[in-house]
């Protein structure tokens, strides 16, 4: 008898944040950089830490290289051959995700690789001798951490955080999930890298208060506002620049270089030389005031080139000042002056420019702090935040955080009609009515963009459906109810639905720049060898999740309120509950759900009891959280 | 006197709206008939402790949110969707006086929706609004100075704000604590302008962006 109350007791006494040891999972966080990607764990103590390779390196650098044999290189290998195979190596691919070619070209500086317009308009890359999408191309960097974290874990990873910059939009988010998707991973959720970086600091050093957080990488630029209290770390405002990084230093640099030794067609090869000598000569001006880089081309003399700081500075004043307004915009949209800041953390190797720390000094009036490693701290955050999701972490920590750009509709006139303004909490959800224009009208069209701006043309367009079905009725008569939901990866969803009439019909959209992509979803198929397998595990890990639920509510059920039963009663609810408990402990997920149905079932009049008791003590003028 | 639910899990009775099953600590749904300010147990009325309001915020998405739901069943998690949903939708109403001030209109059966016409009716707020304007369109945006009288403008404007805010919560207060169904109009009134007025510092603000 008494072993059914022990069974159920240990779900009584689990809180939704507390979890045995044994169930301790395999899981990382990936920071998937521009120019470098990391991967970290968080080890028994509850310390994050980065995984690193065999030599000891922990940044993998994100390049890949696609010889013509076959071969898949990434980090330093790649590296190493991209002096061979320049049209074949892909640099800087983060770029590229999620974005058009129109967008690309427009932003993009020379390239090694081709670039040209692969379904849905989204880019793909050229190389020598095949094509491959920039999805596919993270894919691989990922798998190589992937691997790398399995080593040293010991075992396949159960699931990972990646990290995303905060402005990236719905479509660059998308193809960075549908990437660790094809890569095989189970991604648990997508971090924005501010944010991630806030965390690893905040709880690095017990710090509480306002925080601002400048997030300088390769391609991209961050900044978010945060407020942290006892452990939630709750992001009051976000913004950036999709496409400002030191990656754009290096193409001023590297422009200026190509001038000095005269060389306005640069070939492939060239280009990768002076590119490679131009990262090195910023590098090198972090540290001193002149440099002199060495430029081996294939044929002649190598040059010397010197550059003064001064001079780099001057090239790249207007970049480093373009950082300015998504900061004071995400003040103003967070209600606050530089001075209500508790710090400002530095993150990203760009920041290591000394006129980014004096400007960013200047911007919020105080020194900024970088005591954590800039390069790590993302994965770091990363880490700690995968642990939190994979239900074993000490549960004291929350991250609270927000949509980067407005999402919107396009009405009359080609404007946007805003449904979820930016910088809102998410997860979120909102609705807004519309109806028809013109009589008779049976379909809509409903075109959905993201940004700020109020043209429809000025606007990223994520999707484009039709709600059809819409009754004949006179103009303005039909109500149209769309829904837009961002779930806690940022990403949206979108439904429409007709009001007025019984008939209801809902359209689901997933934005097209994503897994909408058929070639994508082809190569996802692909990739899922193991699905089904997946797919039956699932199954069971609910069905045993269930089971676990029912039996600690009917546990609890019989300890509160198990007089309401006489003794045959009581013994056969105990039965189906020790049926269920060793249903539960086989790999069966139909037969959990059946003894799990049976018992529910053969349980309501015992629930009709308990109902009427409840009542009762309403009643007679008593609360009934009073008898808890 | 509070309704009394059935724990959706064990069954037990569970007073509707509570988060928790008190006897199987089960997450329940959010009670769609509890309004923002029942929601977050604050009394409704206008004047409102921001500081609670954050707090009582911060908890709650301690208890409910998705992170902490990640390992259980696919009705638990969704409940601690709706919860934390319905939690970003108060925080952002409340938070702000404009839309608190709408909210409340709202609830109070004042009015149902709030009027989205681009121009005022009133004839005397239509003229002080295109004073307001013909001020912002004098500023030479490539003056040497249009930084600064933009911020000057913003400032003028921030009072102005701030008195409306003032107001209509005297309204409100009218009608919460008087009984004074007077108040409501008052605050309606406010409110309205407070709109037109942040219009236009959004339209402020994006000028003033030029110069970030
Ligand atoms: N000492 C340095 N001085 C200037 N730039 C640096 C320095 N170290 C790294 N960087 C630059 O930082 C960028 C990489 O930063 P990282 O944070 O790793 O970016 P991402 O996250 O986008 O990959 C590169 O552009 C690199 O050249
Ligand atoms: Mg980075």
């Amino acid at each position: 008898m008494s072993v059914l109350l022990d069974i159920a007791e240990p779900g009584q006494s689990l809180r939704p944040h507390e979890v045995r040891p044994e169930d301790r999972k395999r899981v990382v966080g990936i920071d998937l950089g521009t120019t470098f990607s990391l991967v970290a764990a968080v080890d028994v103590q509850g310390k994050p830490a980065c995984i690193p390779d065999d030599e000891g390196r922990v940044a993998l650098p994100s390049v890949v290289c696609y010889p013509q044999d076959g071969r898949i290189l990434v980090g330093d290998r790649a590296i190493a051959a991209s002096e061979q195979y320049p049209t074949d190596t892909i640099v800087s691919v983060k770029r590229t995700m999620g974005r058009s070619l129109d967008d690309v070209v427009a932003s993009e500086h020379r390239t090694g690789f081709g670039l040209e317009a692969g379904e849905g308009g989204m880019v793909r890359i050229v190389t020598s001798h095949h094509r491959v999408s920039p999805v596919e191309v993270s894919a691989h960097i990922l798998k190589v951490l992937a691997s790398r974290a399995e080593e040293a874990l010991g075992g396949s990873l159960d699931g990972v955080v990646i990290t995303v910059p905060a402005y990236f939009d719905d479509a660059q988010r998308q193809a960075t999930k549908d990437a660790g998707r094809l890569a095989g991973l189970e991604v648990l959720r997508l971090v924005n890298e501010p944010t991630a970086a806030a965390l690893a600091y905040g709880l690095d050093q017990g710090r509480e208060g306002l925080y601002a957080i400048y997030d300088l990488g390769g391609g991209t630029f961050d900044i978010s506002i945060l407020r942290l209290t006892q452990g939630v770390f709750q992001v009051l405002s976000t913004g950036g620049d999709s496409a400002l990084g030191g990656d754009d230093f290096d193409h001023l640099l590297c422009e200026y270089i190509l001038k000095e030794i005269d060389e306005a067609d640069p070939s492939p090869a060239v280009l990768q030389i002076c590119k490679a000598a131009a990262r090195q000569a910023k590098e090198m001006l972090s540290r001193v005031d002149v440099c002199e880089v060495r430029v081996a081309l294939p044929h002649g003399e190598p040059f010397g080139i010197r550059v003064t700081r001064e001079l780099f500075e001057e090239m790249i004043d207007d970049l480093v000042r373009a950082t300015g307004t998504p900061c004071r915009r995400a003040m103003k949209d967070a209600g606050i002056r530089g001075h209500d800041l508790q710090g400002v953390v530095l993150v990203g190797g760009s920041t290591r420019v000394p006129m980014v720390r004096q400007y960013v000094k200047e911007l919020f009036g105080r020194e900024p702090l970088s005591d954590l490693d800039p390069d790590q701290v993302v994965a770091l955050g990363a880490a700690l935040q995968a642990q939190q999701l994979s239900g074993t972490a000490r549960g004291d920590m929350l991250l609270l955080d927000v949509t980067p750009l407005s999402l919107g509709i396009e009405t009359m006139g080609e404007l946007v009609e805003k449904i979820i303004a930016r910088n809102a909490p998410i997860p979120t959800a909102r609705s807004q009515d519309f109806t028809t224009f013109k009589d008779g009208q049976t379909a809509m069209a409903i075109h959905v963009l993201q940004g700020e701006r109020e043209l429809v043309s000025d606007c990223r367009s994520l999707a484009r459906f039709e709600l059809r079905g819409i009754p004949p009725m006179t103009a303005g008569a039909a109500r149209i109810r769309v829904t837009f939901q961002v779930d806690a990866d940022g990403l949206l969803t979108v439904s429409a639905q007709e009001q007025t009439t019984g008939v209801q019909q809902s359209v689901a959209v997933k934005p097209s720049y994503g897994l909408g992509d058929a070639e994508i979803e082809r190569m996802l198929r692909e990739a899922m060898v193991h699905g089904e397998a997946d797919w039956r595990q699932r199954l069971l890990h609910e069905a045993k999740v269930e089971a676990e639920r029912v039996l600690s509510a009917a546990g609890a059920a019989l300890r509160e309120d198990g007089d309401l039963l006489d003794e045959n009663e009581l013994k056969r609810v105990k039965g189906l509950m020790l049926a269920l408990w060793e249903a539960s402990q086989k790999e069966d997920h139909e037969g959990i759900n059946r003894a799990r149905e049976t018992l529910d079932r053969e349980t309501v009049f015992f629930a009709e009891r308990r109902m009427d008791r409840s009542v009762r003590k309403v009643m007679t003028g008593r609360k009934v959280d009073e008898f808890q | 006197m509070n309704r009394v639910d059935v724990c959706w899990s064990c069954r037990g009775g569970v007073v509707a709206g509570e988060g928790f099953c008190p006897t199987c600590r089960v997450i329940q749904p959010p009670d769609p008939r509890r309004d923002h300010f029942h929601y977050f147990g604050l009394n409704p009325g206008f004047d409102l402790d921001l500081g609670v309001l954050d707090t009582v915020y911060r908890q709650r998405q301690q208890q409910f949110h998705p992170d902490l739901f990640v390992s259980r069943g696919a009705t638990e998690r969704r409940y601690s969707m709706e919860h934390v949903t319905r939690l970003n939708e108060g925080y952002r109403t409340l938070k702000d006086p404009l839309t608190r001030g709408e909210y409340l209109l709202k609830v109070t059966g004042f009015r149902e929706q709030t009027p989205e016409n681009a121009t005022p009716s009133d004839p005397a707020f239509l003229l002080e609004i295109m004073e307001w304007r013909e001020t912002l369109e004098e500023v030479d945006l490539k003056g040497k100075n249009a930084a600064m009288q933009l911020q000057q403008l913003r400032d003028r404007m921030m009072e102005t704000c701030d008195a409306e805010v003032v107001t209509l919560g005297k309204g409100f207060h009218d009608w919460f604590v008087g009984g004074k169904r007077e108040g409501l109009a008052v605050a309606a009134q406010h409110t309205d302008r407070l709109r037109y007025f942040t219009r236009f510092l959004d339209e402020l603000d994006r000028k003033s962006e030029l110069f970030f």
